[in-house]
Parts: C-alpha cells; structure tokens; sequence
C-alpha cells in the first residue's frame, strides 16, 4: 500500500511490536538501519545460513559483536528522539517468555531445516550420477542449487517484509517504531503476521515444494533420507554413551528393561522435578558409585527372576568382588540383604535409587518420612512388597522397597527391619530393600549399618553439575555464561537440588528486574536467601544495635523504616525462645527509667501471651508488634551489644519445671513422698518454714569421734537428729566427688535451701564422719520403724509367736491381768498345711491322729493320698523319712 | 476448758514440742466447733488464716470431736487419674476411714480433674459405719486458695449433689480467692495468727514441757522473727537449740531465719545501694536463683517490698506502695513471673533515683 515510502526493507523476524529487551535484540533491530540501510544487492546473496544466523536471536559471536558496534555507532550517531517514548515501554515478562517460546521454536526448526539440507545435498554429491540416468526429471534442474534457491526465495519472501524502513509512518494502521536518523527521522514498519508466526517454518517450505511436483518429491525423498541419517546418528551417540554400562546391560533382557513411561513431572513448574534425571546415562553421580548400586540389585536377578548370569561380575575387579559375594541360601541371594545410600542433601540419592531400581527392571516402592513409619508400617510394606513373589507376572513388575531417609526412624522399627532382612526359610527376603539416609552413622541405624552394603555418595563433580545447569538454561532460554554457574556452583556447594532451584530463583529475579543474570546477581540472590536463615544472635543484636540499621551511607534509617524492618524481624523469628534472648540482654548500660519502661513492655508482653495461650486467642498477636518496636526504640543503641543465650532463664526452668524432671521440684516431691511427718505439711510451708530449719536442725555442732566418747547430752542431740531427719525421710548418702567420699543430704534439701548468703561462712556443717555415723543410726532407725510397722498387722505368725511369748511370760512370771487378756485374745490358733512360713509351726501331732482320721472317713483314698502329703511334710519338720513311719 | 488435744509437735517423734494441753488461743471459736461437732449438722467450712497460725490443728482437732481418735490414725495413699489429654497423674492423699485430705493444686492446672473425679468419686461412696458415726465423710482440701477457677467451679455442684454423703473443708491463707460461690455455700472460719504474748506463751510452754532452758531476748527475737508464724517459732526454738552442743539455749543465741529470706534482704539492700542496669541485672540473677529454689513469686514479691519500703522516704511510699500493687496484680495475670518482679524492681529503682536526685537537688 504505502510501499511508496520504503526505504529498505530488513529480514528481522520479529513481529512483536516491543521495544527490545536487551541489546541483542536493540541491536538486531537497529542494524537494519545502520547496516543494511545501504546494504548491497550483494549482500542479499549471502547463503541461506548466514541469513538465518542473523535473524534468530542466538547468532553467532561474529554477528553478536558487529551488532553491538552498531549498537555503540547507533547510540553515538542518534539520541532518542522524544518521539520515541514508547521505546521505554516497560515489557511484560510474559510477553518476554513468548518471544522466547517462538524464537526457539524457530531457531529450531531452521537448525533442522540447514542440517537437513546439508545432509540432502551431501547424499546428492554422493550418488549424483548413478541416480540421474535412471531418473529423468532430476535433469529439469533441480539440483542441489536449485533447493538452496527454493530456500533462499522462501526466506526472502517471507522476512524481506517483515520490516521495512520508511521514510514516513506507514499509513495503513501497521505498527512501527521511529528512528531518528542523522538527517532525518525514519520508522521501522513491523508486521504482525501472527498467522505465518504460527505456522511451522519448514511446513511452509514444504507447501512452497509441492507446488512444484517433482521438486517436492525429490525434496521428500531428501528429508526421508536426511531423517534416517539423524536417527542413525543419534542411536551411535546414545550407543556411545552408555558405553560404560554396555557389559551390565547386556546382561538385561530387552524387555526387563523398564521404559520410564508417561512422567507425571513432566509440565511440573519446578525446574528441580523438570530436569530430573530420566534414565541412567542422565545420573550425574559417581560412576561408581552407580555401577555398584546396579550390580548389587543384578545379583537379585537369581532370586527374583529365576536366571543366573555370571557375566555381571566380569567387569567388577577383584576388591570389589568381596562386595558382591552371593550366599548359600536354597534361592542364592546376595550376601548383603539390603544397600545404604548415604551422602548430604541435595546429591540425587532417592534419583539415583529409583532410577537403578527400574532400570533393573523392578518396580520401586517408595517409603518415605512423610508416611508414618512405625512397627506396624514397616511390616505391612514389608509383606505386601518384599515377602511375596507373587507379583512376578507377565506384566507387573517385581516391587523394590526403598526406604527413604531411614536415619529419622525409630531404634525400634529398625531393629524390627533387621530382624526382617535376616530372617531365613519361608519368612526370608526375596526382594531388595534400599535404605537412604544423610548421615550414615546415625545411632538409629547402627544396627543396619552392621548388615548393609553401605554406599556413600560424594560430592558431585562441579563440572558435571555445570554442564546440567548449561543445559538447563538453554532449555529454559536463559542466557547464562559458564563462569556464572561455576559461581552458583560453588555458592551451592555442589549441592545438585539446591544450585537447580537457585539457578530458577535467580532467573525469575533477573525477568523481574529485567537484568541479565550475573554472577552479581546469583549471588545477591542466593545471600538474601540465606539471610533467611540468619541466626537467632543475629536477630537479637538487630534489636538492640543500631549499627545493623544503616543504609548505604552510614546513616541511621529514619524510625518508620526501623519500625518495619523490626516489625518484619518479629513476624519472622518473634517467638519465645526471642523474647527470652530480648530479657536475658536487655539490660544494657541505659538510664533506669529507659529499663523501667522496657520492662513494662515485657510485661505487656507477657500479659499478651498469657491472652493467647489461656483462651487460645490470637488475635491479641498482632499488638505484640509494638512490644517490639517499642523495646527497639527504647534500647537501641551504637554500643556493642554482646549478646548472651539465655541460659539462667533455662537453668532456672529445668529445674523448676516437673516436666522436665526439675531438680528442685523433684527434692521436694521426695521429701514430701519420704518422710511420715512431712506427708502432711504442704509444700509451701515445706519449703519456706519447714525444711530451711531444719537442715539447721540435723546438724547439731557435734565434734566428730568414737559413737562411744559422746556425753550423754551429745547422744541426745544426734538422737533427736536422726529422728527428725527420719520424720522428713532424709539421711546422708556417700558420693565420691574429686575423689573423695563425702556423705551428702539425700534428697538434697541443702542445695534446696542454702543460698550464697553474705554469713554463710558462719554456717555449721556436719563432719563427713559424723554424717556417716547420723546415716548409719538413720538406717538402723528405719529398719526399727519397719518391723514394728509389720509386727502391727498381725499375721498367724506373729500370733503365734506372740502366744509363745505369753507362754513363756507365763511361765515365768506370775499370771499378770495382761497375760491372760492376751491368752484369750490369741486362744483360736489355727493353722494351715503350707499355709505361711513352713518353719513358723512346729506343734507335735502324733500318728494317732492322722490314722483316726484315715479310717473313719468315707474318701479313704483320697484322705490317704492328704495324710501322705501332710506325713512327708511333719517328717521333714521331725527329720525322719516317710518309709519309716508308714512301714 | 480442753477442746482436744493439740499436737504443735512438727517433729512427731521428737520429745520436744509434744503439747498435749489443748488449744490454748482463739477459744471461743474452739468451742462453737466443738458444738457442731456434736451435732449431725455440720456445714461446709472455709478455714482461713495466714501461714503458722494453726489451721490444720483446729481441722484435725475438730475431726477428732468429730470421728473420735479414729480419724487420727491415717495412711497415705497415692490417687491416680487421667485428665482429658490421657496424661496419667497421681495425687497423694491422706485418708483415715472418715475423712481424706489432700491439695489439689500440687498436680496445677489439672486440679480441675482432681475436683471432678477424685473428689466425687469420693464423695459418692457413703460412709461404712453410719449408724454409730456421723452420716457424712470430710474431705479437707488444702491450699484451696490455690485452686483454679475451673476447679473452684468444679467444686460448686458437688458440694450441693452429695451433701449427705459428705462434707468439704476448705483450708486456705486467701479468703478472697475463693471465688463467691463457694464463699456463699460454707461458713467461713478465720484463723488469725496468735498474738505476740501468744506466741510467747506458747513457747515458753513448749519450752518448759521440754525442760529447755528459754532466755528472755532470745524469746523475744523468736517472736519478733517469727511475726505470728507458730510454726516456724517452735522451728526456730529447737534450731537454736541444736546450735550449741551443749543442748541447751545460750542467752546471746542468734536466731537462724530461713535462707531465702536473708538472701532477699540481700538482695532489697543490693538494690538500695546503687539504682543501675548493673544492680539490675545483678538482681535478676539473685531472682532466678530464688525462683529455681521453686519459691513462689508472690512471696518474693511480698518479702522485697517488706524489705524495700522501711527504707523509702514516706514521699515516695504512697507511689510505691500502688505500683507493687499494680506489678503484683499483673504477676499473678501473667505466666513468666520474672517480668513482672523486674519490671517491679526497676520502676521501684526509677521513683527512688529520682527521688534521691531531687532532694539532692533540693538541699
């Protein structure tokens, strides 16, 4: 239409009307100005590569270079133009992600289309003349020229639009873009030609080709014959990489190999689940270390699938053939029943399990942590995967336990799983387990470790992980240069999971602020993440030193900003083990009427919780936030701040607190438990009146010497000592500290009540040797107490034995009152046969009796078989054997 | 007149303090117990009164008119239950055929559970000798002052439910903290701390009883140190008894007080020394020591002030005085007691500063 006004036309392919984003694109677009503005009829004839190469956004460094020089002459020559404010239009990040969709979807397929193209006319130059006599229509001319011409016309058809220079605004409504120029303005037409964006280039090509007959289908013939040379090679360079693992492989039947079917991560956003590796060849970890792993679950094969192959432990040398070595069970398995992966996070571990473990043609069965493991899991898992071999049908696949991070189970369960792998006979193991844990010489699994072929994974090859994150960009179409991902690499210590989710992080950063990523920028990026996890110190000097709130230039943020960064700090880390750490250093050298206040906010605080935690509450939360600034206004200050964990206020409450068996709840409730007298006194006045007397009270200013050489006022005095502490269940224990015995309270009332008070060297202490001799006669005492507290519950033989002292009383003295009101109380004495104490009866029977007895009842046997019994019995009291009396 | 006998003895085995005149101070209150006791008609009873002043001796003696010297013989007997969160808890109770006793609040916050199972299911179980005894059993629940709400709620219904069966006797220092209800449905016993000439008396009978030789001042610290307690009177006779070897009470004895209570007094002039962040946090430490020796706050609290006030200006009292009240108020609301008795300490230190400062000023 306004072709009238065309100054040139350029063969960029970008139809967006988009300011480009960055400089290669700045400089594609405005070399049709500066370049080809007075391009050559020649130029034109470029080949078709070099012409696709400039018009794809990854060209090569030559073009990338002379494209910045003109960027560089273009930004000498022409400044922007006022004009031209929609040059800084911000771009939508979605719009940047379409671009770059479309513009590897092209580069690809003209990648394609030159590769195949070679390939079509090398074949050509190949067979040339064999070919040509037997087709005729080849002698039409279309030879490999006239493809390339094909081409050539197609591109420049299609892109020779594309952009056109005018010297006006194009006044059909297309956009365009203003450039001034050194005399005078010119605009840049931009097609939108979303349909023939759409369609595939080399479709169109090809629609182009079947116009003409015969060129379309020696062009056919071409592609076919391109195609089968790429498959052809593509299946030497697969063969060629899983070179190493040919001989292990070989040993699989084809159909044992499982294909990883239909991955469900496949459209998962995370780049960390998306580039996970797939199969084998794709694992970045050890060599090794992946080739044990395979071997070892191989030796299976024999069990599990019913072959032998000797082959696999061909390549395995002789240090390593220990490893591998098979029992001698009916079903020969291997000597190890089950694998240890160990190694840090973020390696590939569970990857690299579940991927041997289907390459080996198993299915895997995943326990992980996040399913309850207890006894009853474990079994359960175990008997529906690894116990039966029935699974082992035509289509399902034997399953493969592994069980991820087995260093968080409890001993239990991993005793219970041990028993498990070394069971024998109809209960034994007929599948592989694999276990996977961080930390191999965690305690839980100790017992494992003992029968495990244990793996550790190390570190993996920085390279190696470079060479992915390469790969990872250029998937994603992120420009990143090789130095940058060694940085990442380094700053993500190898760690595979972490350096891929940075390496997204750090992308989505840089489309956010539109800036290429640096390694600047990875590493800002990966700094402020791990400010996330900055320590509790950190935390609690950002409350009281000012000098962690300054900005670049040394000055203090203004009180607003200070407010939000600490109310953020609050929000993140406020809880209250922090708020323990704000009181333990809180105290700082400030006037007290600035603590005072301080103080009054603790307590707020503290009334807030109580609200929180007595109605479950939490709405009142929110206000906890003017605790904090409040405290932060009033304490900040540019002295340094040392500060402390709060161990006092921990000390205090371990031993405070019952649920953590607090020691001095724990002397208390002893004492209140031990003595008769202090069951009965509560544990306040146990503890205020009661018990700091009396460790007064026990410890008279007795010398130590021979129990002996004591006056008869000093018996008393330890006497009545022995009784109180007896009534409060105390007495002195021996504990040897520094090597010396020494009798300390028990429970330890003194430690209880003795504080470092200014007189307490007037205190007295009992000797060792007196405390001794107070813990010997305490234990007599209580010895007294419990026998007489027995002899109060009167049982047979104690009445017994009472009647005999009567009877000796009686014997003896004359008949008292008392004697014969006893006599009578205890008259009825019966006894039982084995009854109580066998040697607590000794009354004479005679024989006489027993035979009465006998012959008159009606049970003759039955009593005789009793009277037998009863005999043996009276004769083992009288010491002459049964035969005796019954002959 | 003799209501019955009255064991001051704290050391039961010990020969000394074995008293066996009867109460020999609030009589008249003696003998309108001991009316009721001869009666079917007793009520539920609230006996309250501070620390020492011999509110277990008035319950058991009023018991033992009650049941006779049967409810004198007891055993101690661990109750177990499970609160709602199936944490099993064992209380210890002492219980004689007619009456059980125990404190609820020794297991905290499940006293409620205490009230609703233990109790309750005592109290429904009647009494095994009605005919020859009273109708009803007792149970004595120590500290009930200590008793949460919810327990104190608890204890409402079944007071009503099971009146026949049973009947409760509130102990406790702090009438107040009964909550009205419970106030309403029992008649209120006010044991006051005996007076000083009471004291007095008591222990030199006590004294006499065990031929102990008492001189006159060291009876009059006993009774000043022991400000109406007379359990820690008879305590400190007989510590400073043991003090000497010779048994026997010298008349310069110095009368041993309870540690913790030395260290406070420490620790209030600590804080009259020098008002700073250093005597602070000094302080504090001293605080945590005492509150790890589970010393409740409150007496804490209460002893400072004692402590604190006698050497306040009578300016600044009035302030003080209303500010304790405040923090002490707030320590009761709250759950860490080191706060508030801080915050506490520091505004006491801020009014007395600044006191000191404007007087300075002034002269």
């Amino acid at each position: 239409m306004d072709d009238f006004n065309v100054i040139n036309s350029a063969d960029d392919d970008d139809g967006e009307l988009q300011y480009p984003v960055d400089d290669e694109m700045g400089a594609s677009g405005l070399r049709t100005i500066s370049s080809e503005d007075v391009a050559s009829p020649e130029d034109e004839e470029e080949d078709v590569m070099s012409a696709l190469e400039s018009s794809g956004i990854e060209a090569s460094i030559r073009n990338r270079k002379r494209r910045i020089e003109a960027l560089e002459n273009i930004s000498e020559n022409y400044g922007l133009h006022p004009l031209d404010w929609h040059m800084r239009m911000p771009v939508m990040a979605t719009e940047i992600a379409t671009k770059g969709f479309q513009s590897a979807a092209k580069r690809q397929a003209l990648e394609e289309l030159q590769r195949k193209l070679n390939e079509a006319v090398a074949e050509e130059n190949r067979r040339g003349p064999s070919i040509a006599g037997k087709e005729n229509f080849e002698d039409e001319g279309f030879d490999e020229k006239s493809v390339s011409q094909i081409c050539d016309e197609e591109f420049r058809r299609r892109f020779h639009r594309r952009e056109e220079v005018m010297s006006m605004p194009p006044i059909d409504g297309s956009p365009w873009m203003g450039i001034s120029g050194t005399e005078s303005r010119l605009y840049v037409r931009m097609f939108r030609d979303r349909k023939g964006q759409k369609e595939n280039l080399l479709d169109a090509v090809m629609r182009q080709m079947s116009r003409q007959s015969f060129g379309y289908r020696a062009f056919q013939e071409i592609m076919n014959e391109a195609e089968q040379i790429k498959i052809r090679k593509e299946e030497a360079n697969k063969k060629e990489k899983e070179a190493e693992f040919e001989k292990i492989l070989e040993a699989i039947d084809n159909d044992d190999v499982m294909e990883v079917d239909g991955d469900p991560t496949k459209c998962s956003a995370l780049w960390v689940n998306k580039y996970a590796a797939r199969n084998f060849a794709e694992l970045l970890s050890d060599d090794v270390v992946n080739r044990n792993l395979l071997i070892w679950l191989k030796l299976w094969d024999e069990c599990v699938f019913k072959r032998k192959n000797e082959k696999i432990l061909s390549g395995v040398n002789e240090k390593d053939r220990e490893i591998f070595q098979m029992d001698s069970g009916k079903v020969r398995r291997p000597h190890y029943k089950i694998v240890l992966l160990s190694g840090p996070a973020g390696l590939g571990k569970t990857t690299l399990a579940g991927i041997v473990a289907r390459q080996a043609g198993y299915a895997t069965m995943d326990v992980n942590a996040s399913d309850a493991r207890t006894n009853a899991d474990l079994q359960r898992v175990l008997e529906g995967a690894v116990k039966t071999t029935r699974t082992l049908d035509a289509d399902s696949r034997p399953s493969c336990l592994i069980l991820d991070e087995i260093d968080g189970c409890a001993v239990d369960t991993i005793r219970n799983l041990v028993k498990a792998i070394q069971a024998s006979g109809k209960k034994a193991l007929r599948r592989p387990i694999i276990g996977i844990c961080n930390n191999l010489y965690a305690p839980a699994i100790r017992e494992l470790r003992a029968i495990a072929l244990c793996i550790q994974l190390g570190p993996t090859n920085q390279e190696n992980l470079t060479r992915r994150l390469q790969l990872i960009c250029d998937r994603e179409d992120l420009r990143c240069d090789l130095a940058t991902l060694r940085r990442l690499c380094e700053l993500c210590a190898c760690d595979m999971r972490h350096a891929i989710n940075s390496l997204q992080w750090v992308a989505v950063a840089a489309r956010k602020r539109r800036i290429p990523i640096t390694s600047k920028l990875v590493q800002e990026v990966i700094e402020r993440e791990r400010s996330g996890t900055s320590s509790i110190f950190e935390n609690w000097q950002t409350m009281f030193d000012l000098k962690r709130h300054l900005d670049s230039k040394g000055r203090v943020f203004s009180i607003h900003d200070r407010a939000v960064r600490i109310e953020r700090l609050a929000l993140d880390y406020g809880d209250d083990r922090f708020v323990s750490g704000l009181h333990a250093n809180y105290l700082v050298s400030l006037p007290v009427a600035v603590l005072r206040k301080a103080a009054g906010w603790f307590q707020f605080y503290d009334l807030l919780q109580r609200i929180i935690h007595s109605y479950q509450n939490y709405t009142p939360m929110r206000y906890s936030f003017a605790f904090y600034v409040s405290l932060h206004l009033l304490l900040a200050t540019h002295a340094k701040v040392s500060v402390q964990y709060p161990q006092v206020e921990q000390s205090m409450f371990s031993k405070v607190e019952v649920s953590f068996n607090g020691e001095s709840t724990d002397t208390l409730d002893t004492v209140r438990m031990g003595g008769e007298t202090s069951r009965s006194v509560s544990r306040n006045k146990l503890l205020l009146d009661v018990l700091p007397l009396l460790v007064r009270i026990v410890q008279p200013p007795i010398k130590p010497m021979n129990e002996h050489l004591y006056t008869q006022r000093e018996q008393s005095l330890l006497n009545s000592a022995v009784a109180a502490m007896c009534d409060y269940g105390l007495t002195f224990v021996p504990t040897i500290i520094k090597e010396q015995v020494n009798y300390l309270f028990q429970p330890a009332v003194d430690v209880l009540t003795m504080f470092e008070v200014v007189d307490d060297k007037k205190r007295v202490y009992l000797a060792n040797a007196t405390r001794q001799l107070l813990a010997h006669k305490i234990t007599l005492l209580r010895v007294n107490l419990l026998d007489r507290d027995a002899a109060t519950v009167l049982t047979n033989t104690a009445k017994i034995k009472e009647l005999v002292a009567a009877e000796k009383e009686k014997t003896t003295s004359s008949d008292s009152k008392s004697t014969r009101r006893r006599l009578r109380q205890f008259g009825d004495v019966h006894f039982e046969f084995l009854g109580g104490d066998q040697n607590a009866v000794k009354k004479k029977i005679s024989m006489s009796n027993f035979s009465a007895l006998a012959t008159s009842s009606q049970f003759r046997i039955w009593s005789l078989r009793v009277l037998i019994r009863v005999c043996r019995s009276v004769f083992d009291v009288f010491g002459c054997s049964p035969s005796d009396v019954l002959h | 007149m003799e209501v019955g006998p009255m064991k001051i003895s704290l050391l039961k085995r010990e020969p000394i303090n074995r008293e066996k005149n009867g109460l020999t101070y609030h009589l008249k209150q003696a003998n309108h117990l001991k009316l009721w006791a001869t009666t079917n008609n007793v009520p539920h009873l609230i006996f309250y009164g501070p620390s020492g002043a011999g509110k277990k001796t008035r319950i058991k003696c009023f018991l033992r008119e009650l049941y006779g010297p049967g409810a004198e013989r007891t055993h101690m007997l661990m109750k177990s239950f499970t609160t709602p969160s199936n944490k099993k808890l064992e209380i210890q109770t002492i219980s004689s055929n007619y009456h059980i006793e125990l404190s609820p609040s020794d297991v905290g916050v499940y006293d409620r559970v205490v009230v609703q199972d233990v109790i309750k299911e005592m109290a429904q179980t009647s009494q095994i000798d009605a005919a020859s005894q009273k109708s009803f059993k007792v149970v004595v629940l120590c500290e009930a002052d200590f008793l949460t709400r919810d327990a104190q709620d608890g204890l409402r219904r079944t007071m009503e439910k099971y009146q026949h069966n049973c009947r409760l006797i509130l102990c406790c220092e702090n009438y107040s903290r009964i909550i009205e209800p419970l106030q309403s449905r029992c008649i209120a016993v006010n044991v006051a701390a005996p007076t000083d000439e009471q004291v007095a008396n008591i222990v030199e009978n006590v004294c006499q009883a065990e031929r102990v030789g008492i001189p006159r001042n060291v009876l009059q610290q006993i009774v000043e140190k022991s400000s109406g307690n007379l359990r820690r009177a008879l305590l400190m006779v007989e510590a400073t008894r043991m003090q000497d070897d010779s048994g026997t009470i010298p008349a310069d004895a110095n009368v041993p007080v309870p540690e913790w209570e030395t260290y406070l007094k420490e620790t209030a002039e600590m804080i009259l020394k020098k008002q700073s962040s250093d005597t602070l946090f000094k302080v504090r430490t001293r605080i945590y020591e005492i509150l790890s020796r589970c010393i409740p706050p409150q007496i804490v609290f209460d002893r400072l002030l004692d402590e604190l006030l006698p050497a306040c200006d009578d300016v600044i009292v009035p302030q003080i005085v209303s500010e304790s009240a405040n923090f002490e108020h707030r320590l009761l609301l709250g759950q860490k007691p080191i706060f508030h008795i801080e915050a506490f300490i520091a505004a006491f230190m801020d009014i007395y500063l600044t006191h000191l400062t404007n007087a300075k000023r002034v002269k």
